[in-house]
């Protein structure tokens, strides 16, 4: 029997604003009502509480690698969100409380554990009504996860999914927003969800279109089908005809770019000074997205991104050929700012590693690499391989001490000089730049600009090792601020060196994609800024309205004050109009 | 000795008492040795369940008993006023 699906129009609410197209993908909700319920032995009691604790702990630690994910990428609502479900694990409604109910019920932990949250959920919405059921899908999400736990059924996980896909689901969780990223998935349409629920604000946080409030039941046959969601007509197409697509095509380029013509060389300040605007990414697919928001290359390359949950320390060198060259023929010759894996400490323990006790000031990035050089060897290896006949250069994480450079760039010589005696073809000239994020690394940078050829300013990181402020505690927000008059002078420093020792300053952190602060940046000397894709509109038109005289200017004024209060308000004064207009 | 103190404190955050503040209030307790309570239209709660202050559902301007009893009740409270007063971390720069 032929089928013959026709294109079809739902109407629904805009949650997050956008024109994407993708192919359609049902996620189903997680299956409570096959939990099977049954009675155990008093024997049996201890054990099924043990089990219990074990999926609170299993659902902590895919939490908090979760967390550390997002604070990397700088996505520090969604970090603050999945922080809070970190802190309901503790709640003693979920530890002590359901303990009890287990010892109580003399039945298996899941079916215990559903009742309870049913109860929960029941008494949540008989004294507020559903107005307020949003505020349950925290709740809700956290549960499912412990009790896929419980079951062991598999989290959904979105890295097992293709790229471009607009996801249809029941529900949208905040924990699968925080998962999603712009570059594989390119919506979200859902049945329930509203404005103010935290997953909408995780996908606005990402630039992610969502509409809800459409009936998705009938359309599990178009899994797979093209989909088009278009907020500004709250409108989601699915399985489009051929004309529909066409149609759509401008809207989408103008999405990403924010601006249908882009003109990649003429970024200047209104007085003509030239910036260069730089993309940072963490997979293959980005490198479309830097052409399309008219960037002029990848500042930097997240590469230990590309391993996820592998076992880093034995990707082979082929593997990992195989994949920088795809890169780097992505890449199309735009200069290609590669850091080396940054792993270890606080991103995150390694396989097989020990967890450090303070691991912010552990064995993270260069220090891991440099301790295990096989492992920096074969990704060295791989990089330099496909550096013939593009812009590569290679970017040191972490770096606090000017030794590292050099034993880093010994060992860069020894694979060049090693492969083009194997008879590759190596490019002339592989630029090697620092990352500078520690405190130390700035007050010594003359000696570090010695031995690179580039400075790149990690501004996140170097907030918080110079405030001393963990980046992802809610609590000391307040002190995690890149306005404190210690990281300006900091910034102006490096630029400083930089100007003088003739090599190349960016700024990759959070702070070049935020309007406010380019004119500061700018005032401060910083000619390159590195931001996501999704910002280099912002922060082409911001550079575009100011001048650089004016921003100097400022700066002058900004060194004199000293609080980040005062810094922020003069800054808004004088900026806050017209970044309303540019945003 | 032990102190027990009370006070109504206003909520003043746009959004109430969802589950963010809840869990910026149950973090702050962590530090704290006294037992504390939250009453909200005749429903009491332990303040450091983040589950169950979300069952008040608290909305903006509503006034919360609060009872704090322990031997430092005192700063215990201070704490928690700081927090109402601003709006959990939430409050725009």
């Amino acid at each position: 029997m032929k089928k013959i699906f026709k294109e079809i129009s739902l109407k629904g609410d805009t949650i997050s604003e956008g024109v994407s197209l993708g192919k359609l993908i049902f996620l189903e909700d997680f299956p409570g009502d096959v939990i099977a319920e049954f009675p155990i032995q008093s024997t049996d009691v201890e054990h099924e509480v043990a089990r219990y604790r074990h999926a609170l702990f299993s659902s902590q630690a895919d939490l908090s690698s979760l967390e550390r994910c997002l604070a990397r990428e700088g996505s520090r609502e969604a970090a603050s969100i999945i922080h809070t479900h970190i802190q309901m694990l503790k709640d003693p409604f979920m530890t002590t409380f359901v303990e009890e109910k287990i010892r109580q019920m003399m039945k298996n932990t899941e079916s215990v554990f559903r009742s309870v949250m049913s109860d929960y959920e029941k008494e949540f919405t008989k004294t507020k009504g559903n107005r307020h059921s949003q505020r349950l899908l925290d709740v809700k999400d956290l549960s499912n996860r412990i009790l896929r736990h419980l079951s062991s059924h598999k989290q959904p996980n979105l890295s097992e999914l293709p790229n471009d896909i607009v996801i249809f689901t029941q529900e949208l969780v905040p924990s699968l927003a925080s998962e999603a990223t712009l570059a594989q998935v390119k919506g979200f349409v859902t049945e329930i969800g509203g404005i103010t629920s935290h997953a909408a604000l995780i996908t606005r946080s990402k630039g992610i279109p969502y509409m809800s409030n459409i009936d998705i039941r009938s359309l599990n046959r178009y899994q797979g089908c093209h989909v088009i969601v278009d907020t500004h007509c709250s409108t989601v197409i699915v399985n489009p005809s051929y004309q529909t697509r066409i149609r759509y095509q401008p809207a989408q380029n103008r999405v990403k770019t924010n601006s249908r013509e882009v003109d990649v060389d003429a970024v200047q300040t209104r007085d003509g000074c030239a910036l260069t605007l730089l993309t940072n990414i963490e997979s293959i697919d980005d490198v479309n997205l830097v052409k399309q928001c008219g960037a002029h290359g990848i500042g930097l390359f997240r590469s230990e991104f590309l391993y996820v949950g592998k076992r880093l320390l034995s990707v082979s060198e082929e593997e990992q050929y195989a994949l920088y060259r795809r890169l780097m023929n992505s890449a199309k010759g735009k200069p290609l700012t590669f850091r080396l894996f940054d792993i270890g400490g606080d991103k995150g323990t390694i396989h097989g590693h020990e967890s450090e006790s303070n691991p912010a000031l552990g064995c993270r990035a260069i220090r891991f690499l440099l301790r295990y050089p096989e492992m920096l060897l074969r990704q060295l290896r791989a990089l330099i391989r496909v550096s013939f006949g593009g812009d590569l250069r290679i970017l040191l994480p972490f770096i606090s001490d000017v030794t590292e450079i050099i034993e880093a760039k010994r060992l860069i010589k020894k694979v060049t000089h090693d492969l083009r005696e194997e008879g590759y073809q190596i490019a002339q000239h592989i630029p090697i730049g620092a990352m500078i994020e520690v405190p130390s690394a700035v007050i010594a940078c003359d000696l570090i600009a010695k031995e690179c050829d580039f400075f790149s300013i990690g501004t996140n990181d170097l907030t918080q090792y110079t405030l001393a402020t963990d980046r992802t505690r809610q609590d000391l927000h307040s002190f995690y601020t890149s306005t404190h008059p210690s990281i300006t002078r900091m910034i102006r420093d490096i630029a400083k060196e930089g100007d003088r020792s003739n090599i190349p300053v960016s700024v990759c952190g959070e702070m070049a994609a935020e309007p406010l602060m380019i004119p500061l940046l700018l005032g401060l000397g910083i000619r390159i800024f590195s931001c996501a894709p999704r910002h280099i509109s912002v922060v082409r038109e911001m550079a575009r309205q100011v001048t650089l005289k004016q921003c100097q200017t400022q700066v002058v004024d900004i060194m004199q004050m000293k609080t980040c209060a005062e810094v922020g308000s003069y800054l808004r004064a004088r900026y806050g109009e017209m970044i309303s207009e540019i945003v | 000795m032990v102190d027990k103190l009370e006070t109504v404190l206003k909520v003043k955050n746009n959004m109430g008492l969802h589950v963010r503040p809840a869990s910026h209030i149950a973090k702050l307790l962590e530090g704290s040795h006294s037992k504390v309570t939250m009453t909200y239209k005749g429903e009491s709660v332990n303040a450091r369940s983040i589950m169950s202050i979300m069952i008040l559902a608290a909305p903006k301007n509503a006034k919360i008993h609060i009872s704090v009893e322990g031997k430092d009740a005192r700063e215990t409270m201070e704490v928690l006023a700081q927090a109402f007063e601003t709006q959990f971390g939430e409050k725009k720069f």
